[in-house]
């Protein structure tokens, strides 16, 4: 069985198949690692479920148009900032069409559009981040240690149960809880500097 | 004792993890979450379709 992360592929190699014409595999991919991050960083944003929803297919549309004459290069810029830019103006447009559909005026809309350095949305969009890194290290993680040994560590670590709490609900004593949780979390470690090695997620 | 010992160092290993777990606590619960994005998604492709298949603005 292959490991999972031979089937992740490195961001930067995504990036470089999405420039292939019809490749719905790919853009499924794309939208499987980066949709819940926009939606999301929406929702914190303030817009309702169904405009979050919309800001996804929008910012991955403009993604989409934007990808045949997109050329990645790190010295100019991150793929993560320039994402971060597109979905803000996604953002911003339903903020702005919100605000004509109640009739505010002018002066109140721009009041209400926080302007390109805001600090609250960068802090939103860099959290949403973390979020997707440790979910994907999580993933890649649950697919390489034995089961039983992961839902120790996700009842220990991710849900926050108390040791003894995990031990007598899986019938486990507490050291097999340290154990799982100090081996798979070393595994965990290891993903998670393996994702930050793949520059640009 | 070479038991005991063990333990403390995983207790001190404990102490170097992230305090970014956390984090994971879902804002929905997974199966609402991979609702919502089995229903963009069936939205999404179509349109991402229609733009692949599109002629090039020159041809136009």
């Amino acid at each position: 069985m292959r490991a999972r992360s031979d089937q992740i592929p490195t961001r930067k190699s995504l990036l470089g198949r999405l420039k292939s014409v019809d490749n719905t595999e790919s853009w499924k991919e794309f939208f499987e690692t980066y949709w819940n991050l926009i939606y999301s960083t929406a929702l914190r944003s303030g817009l309702s479920d169904q405009e979050a929803q919309d800001v996804v297919q929008e910012t991955i549309i403009s993604v989409a148009k934007s990808m045949p004459t997109f050329n990645y290069d790190p010295q100019i810029g991150t793929f993560k900032g320039w994402l971060r830019k597109v979905t803000r103006s996604r953002i911003l447009d339903h903020v702005k069409k919100r605000s004509r559909d109640e009739g505010m005026r002018s002066s109140e809309d721009a009041s209400q559009i926080p302007d390109e350095s805001d600090s609250t949305f960068e802090a939103t969009w860099e959290s949403e981040w973390k979020r997707a890194i440790i979910e994907i290290a999580a993933a890649r993680t649950k697919a390489k240690v034995d089961a039983k040994q992961y839902q120790i560590f996700a009842l220990s670590e991710i849900k926050g149960w108390p040791v003894k709490d995990v031990a007598s609900s899986l019938g486990i004593t507490a050291g097999q809880v340290y154990l799982a949780r100090h081996r798979v979390g070393k595994i965990f470690e290891l993903e998670l500097k393996q994702i930050d090695v793949e520059k640009p997620l | 004792m070479i038991a005991r010992s063990r333990m403390h160092q995983l207790f001190i290993d404990r102490q170097s993890f992230p305090p970014a777990y956390r984090l994971l606590k879902p804002q929905i619960s997974p199966r609402k979450r991979a609702q919502v994005g089995r229903e963009i998604w069936k939205k999404l492709a179509p349109k991402l379709n229609e733009i692949y298949l599109s002629p090039p603005e020159d041809d136009l």
